[in-house]
């Protein structure tokens, strides 16, 4: 029973990792607060559950194409939404990403739900449901097959990140921009490449969610407060203590779910999530 | 600006605000506007309060709450669940203010040690924690006490909540034009500044994230008073923080017309694509959000009064 729960808070904190990746690359990168995270998660599950349902392409085979068209819906978004930001003072930035970006939300969802009716929709695999027995804990077929996803796109990410030069200019842009640029590195053209890259990360935590919970227009807001409690439990940013922050918050969950009741596996999160702002800013693995 | 230009100006002002109030006082008296109108001005003024609720602290602190919606709804449960047990409707309106107060204390203290994006996203995480929280408890229809619509009718609703904007203006002003506003301002330029003045922006903070919070909960509680009939979740969505805050942001922040016409432009815009669009209409009031904050940082406010210094130059 005990082994069981920690297994579930392992599944979903893994998952958890894969949903935040993005938004800590970006705020790393830019220092912008994208508060439309959930939604690009919710676009992404939208592209593989039609990548499914249309094409009949399974949902692990999609992620590659989701990857790709949500990369380039995150260089759009660079050019009309986060370049225009570079306008203001530095002081103003962070707070003014966060309205615009919930403007986006407003636009995102509601565009969703236009095009693709506000009913909730998943995938249903012929794998799904199939459980696999290991040691006398239950583990779903597809939870293995996101770890094995959220593993492989985070070892790539992190040999892009430290091989290539856009990734280590990624890299030295977030940790001093100007001395960066000063070094002749194209700043605006990293930012756009790193917007692309957490966007795409997005929409494949979306495939993700389209195959282990559902998908619906409205359900943005919940994938970015995850996204959001991760973030803090990492420290604002850090996108290596990312995995850990992820496991952190599953497990607690689960936790919070044994000891609570399945009704409150979110309010668990949150209410540890306002503690953790409060008692610890710096994040819970900073040193 | 001179001293005398400036008190001539916010003469004016009185007088046009007075006009308004008096010409909102003698509509439904004077003609027969039917309940379509009455219900929209009602909502009207709901935005008022709300926007104007939400542009104490974002306005005037800088610090951006995005769980404005768990003050107004814990307005509307508490007025509702007050006046079913059979307290006088006057008195679980003005409770419905006082546990607002209440929950501020409780959850307001604690974040307003936080600054900048972990106030929002604090502010957010609570908001939803305390919306499913209520939804697990109280997860059907609410309903007032059958004799509720003979003593309420439109038209009672229609004066209670004109005479809670007209307070809510009020109170945002004295408060604004007070000390208290002078000290807000100076912490939201700079905190580290204005405390080292002597200023405690904690203690500021709290009182205005209070204030805050009290005229959401009345709000809540006299929209429980129009509706009757509550269902919990929905009035502890996002989409009652989101709205507000679009209002004012549109209109200007940071000042008292700003929220005011933020509203009036809101609320007309949701009425006019909600017939034929449905919810679509947040497609464009969203892209409207984006592009004034992008490019009118203070909002209409602002273009109203550059295209008066345009004016003034060309003369």
């Amino acid at each position: 029973m005990i082994a069981q729960i920690i297994m579930y808070g392992v599944i979903i904190g893994i998952f958890y990792a894969l949903v935040a990746v993005g938004l800590s690359l970006l705020f790393g990168v830019m220092k912008y607060m994208n508060i439309a995270h959930g939604s690009f998660v919710v676009i992404g599950g939208y592209i593989s559950f039609w990548l499914f349902n249309l094409l009949g392409i399974d949902p692990f085979l999609s992620i590659p194409f989701v990857l790709v068209i949500m990369f380039v819906i995150g260089l759009i978004v660079y050019g009309l939404v986060f370049s225009p930001l570079k306008r203001f003072a530095e002081g103003q930035r962070l707070g003014n990403s966060m309205l615009i970006t919930f403007g986006l939300i407003l636009v995102l969802d509601n565009l969703v739900a236009f095009l693709w009716t506000s009913d909730v929709k998943t995938i249903t695999a012929p794998y799904s449901g199939q459980v696999i027995q290991l040691l006398g804990i239950r583990v779903p077929f597809t939870s293995l097959g996101v770890i094995g996803v959220t593993f492989a796109i985070i070892g790539i990410l992190h040999l892009f990140l430290s091989r290539t030069y856009i990734g280590q200019s990624i890299k030295a842009t977030a940790q001093d921009w100007e001395a960066a640029s000063l070094l002749g590195i194209n700043i605006n053209r990293t930012y756009l490449i790193a917007c692309g890259i957490s966007v795409a990360l997005a929409g494949a935590a979306g495939t993700a969610v389209v195959l282990m919970y559902s998908i619906s227009p409205y359900s943005g807001l919940e994938w970015m407060l995850i996204s959001m409690i991760v973030l803090v439990f990492a420290g604002l940013g850090k996108i290596r203590e990312v995995f850990l922050a992820g496991l952190a918050l599953g497990l607690l969950e689960q936790l919070g779910v044994f000891l609570l009741g399945g009704h409150y596996r979110a309010v668990v999160g949150l209410v540890l999530f306002v503690l953790i702002l409060i008692l610890r800013p710096q994040g819970l693995f900073a040193k | 600006m001179n001293e005398t230009d400036k008190s001539r100006q916010s003469f004016l002002a009185y007088i046009v605000g007075g006009v308004v109030v008096l010409i909102f006082i003698l509509l439904p008296v004077s003609m027969n506007v039917g309940r379509y109108v009455l219900s929209l001005l009602f909502t009207f003024f709901i935005y008022i309060v709300l926007s104007q609720s939400w542009n104490l602290v974002g306005g005037y602190t800088g610090q951006f709450n995005l769980g404005l919606a768990a003050y107004f709804g814990s307005g509307v449960l508490s007025c509702s669940i007050f006046y079913s047990s059979g307290i006088n409707p006057i008195l679980s309106l003005l409770a419905a203010g006082f546990v607002a107060i209440a929950l501020a204390c409780i959850i307001g203290l604690p974040t307003m040690r936080l600054r900048g994006v972990y106030f929002s996203i604090g502010t957010l995480a609570l908001a939803e924690a305390l919306r499913l929280t209520v939804t697990n408890l109280w997860p059907t229809s609410l309903y007032v006490p059958a004799t509720h619509y003979e003593r309420f009718t439109i038209l009672t609703n229609y004066y209670m909540a004109l005479g809670l904007a007209v307070f809510t203006i009020i109170v945002v002003h004295l408060m604004v034009n007070s000390r208290i506003g002078m000290a807000l301002t100076a912490i939201r330029d700079d905190e580290d500044a204005a405390k080292s003045m002597g200023v405690s922006p904690t203690k500021h903070k709290v009182t205005v994230f209070v204030v805050s919070s009290f005229l959401a909960g009345l709000a809540g509680g006299v929209f429980t008073l129009f509706r009757g009939v509550i269902t919990p979740t929905f009035q502890f969505t996002p989409e009652w923080t989101f709205g507000p805050l679009v209002a004012a942001c549109i209109g200007g922040l940071g000042t008292i017309v700003g929220p005011l016409l933020g509203s009036v432009f809101f609320v007309i815009l949701q009425e006019i694509f909600s017939q034929t669009l449905g919810k679509m209409h947040f497609i464009i009031t969203g892209i409207l959000f984006i592009l004034v904050i992008l490019f009118l940082p203070r909002g209409l406010v602002q273009s109203a009064t550059t295209i008066r210094q345009l004016f003034k130059s060309k003369l």
